[in-house]
């Protein structure tokens, strides 16, 4: 049996601030990691051993965040459809886009908003290959485990996403 | 006499970060800031630890109810098959002397 209090000191604040990299929101990112941990105890008879618990977690955390934003991403589409319908603004979820994020610091809200911009315009497992290792500062091994990928697969994402982004950023300055 | 050189004008933004390199400067792949590591809130595993707990009742409440609709169920379906199978019964003792009784009574 799992001592979930244990694993929460263990991992809570590394499976928040990975929610938080992906959602910039720290309400957000708080229901996440409350629904990892819900799912770590409610799934712990089908974790293997075969990965480590913390791999195991991160892969959760991950999936979870990817998740909410579809999740979100639906509620935008079906908010617009609906007030396109009943030409009402109203009762509509509206996404949260502004940048909720503690660890920006205020004079750099502006630049690391435009940058998190551009890494939302990537593929999903290249930026989720960013957020573990540039932001959250993972080995390109532990990123690896967690993606379920090898080590030279998750440097090529690195790499693609390093082409993406250059090119995102010409397009964005119009050259 | 030479003239001292000019101080220039004084930077009012001294301490901030001013990102200035361009993209092909810069690593794209971070945003050139330190982006900082966030606690959550102190009450987050409160609330876990409550939503467990919430889901720990709730399999015994299901339990409960259900063992009581299975024995309620079982009860109903059956007095309702012993119905059936009397009335089945008392029906079927009609189909068959009536089936019985027109052949013969055509032999004869």
């Amino acid at each position: 049996m799992l001592d979930l209090e244990a694993t929460y000191k263990q991992f809570g604040e590394r499976v928040f601030n990975i929610a938080l990299q992906y959602l910039r929101n720290v309400e957000d990112a708080e229901e996440v990691t409350q629904d990892v941990f819900l799912t770590v105890y409610n799934k712990q008879s089908q974790f293997e051993g075969k990965a480590q618990l913390g791999t195991w977690i991160h892969r959760i955390a991950v999936n979870k965040s990817l998740d909410f934003i579809k999740a979100r991403n639906r509620q935008k589409r079906g908010g617009g459809l609906l007030s396109y319908l009943t030409g009402t603004t109203e009762n509509v979820a509206q996404p949260n886009n502004e940048l909720n994020h503690p660890g920006v610091a205020l004079e750099h809200r502006e630049l690391v908003s435009k940058w998190f911009h551009r890494i939302d315009q990537l593929a999903e497992n290249q930026r989720t290959a960013i957020v573990l290792v540039r932001i959250e500062e993972f080995s390109p091994a532990e990123a690896a485990a967690i993606m379920n990928l090898s080590v030279k697969a998750v440097d090529a994402l690195l790499q693609r996403a390093k082409k993406n982004l250059i090119k995102i950023e010409l397009k964005s300055e119009g050259k | 006499m030479k003239k001292p050189a000019s101080i220039g004008p004084i930077d009012t933004n001294f301490g901030s970060v001013i990102d200035t390199k361009s993209m092909n400067e810069r690593d794209p792949l971070t945003p050139g800031v330190n982006i900082a590591r966030v606690s959550p809130s102190p009450y987050l595993f409160t609330r876990i630890q409550s939503k467990v707990d919430s889901m720990k009742d709730v399999p015994q409440q299901m339990g409960w109810v259900s063992w009581a609709s299975i024995v309620v169920g079982v009860v109903l379906i059956f007095f309702i098959e012993v119905n059936a199978v009397r009335s089945g019964f008392s029906s079927a003792k009609v189909d068959i002397t009536k089936n019985f009784s027109s052949p013969t009574e055509q032999l004869y």
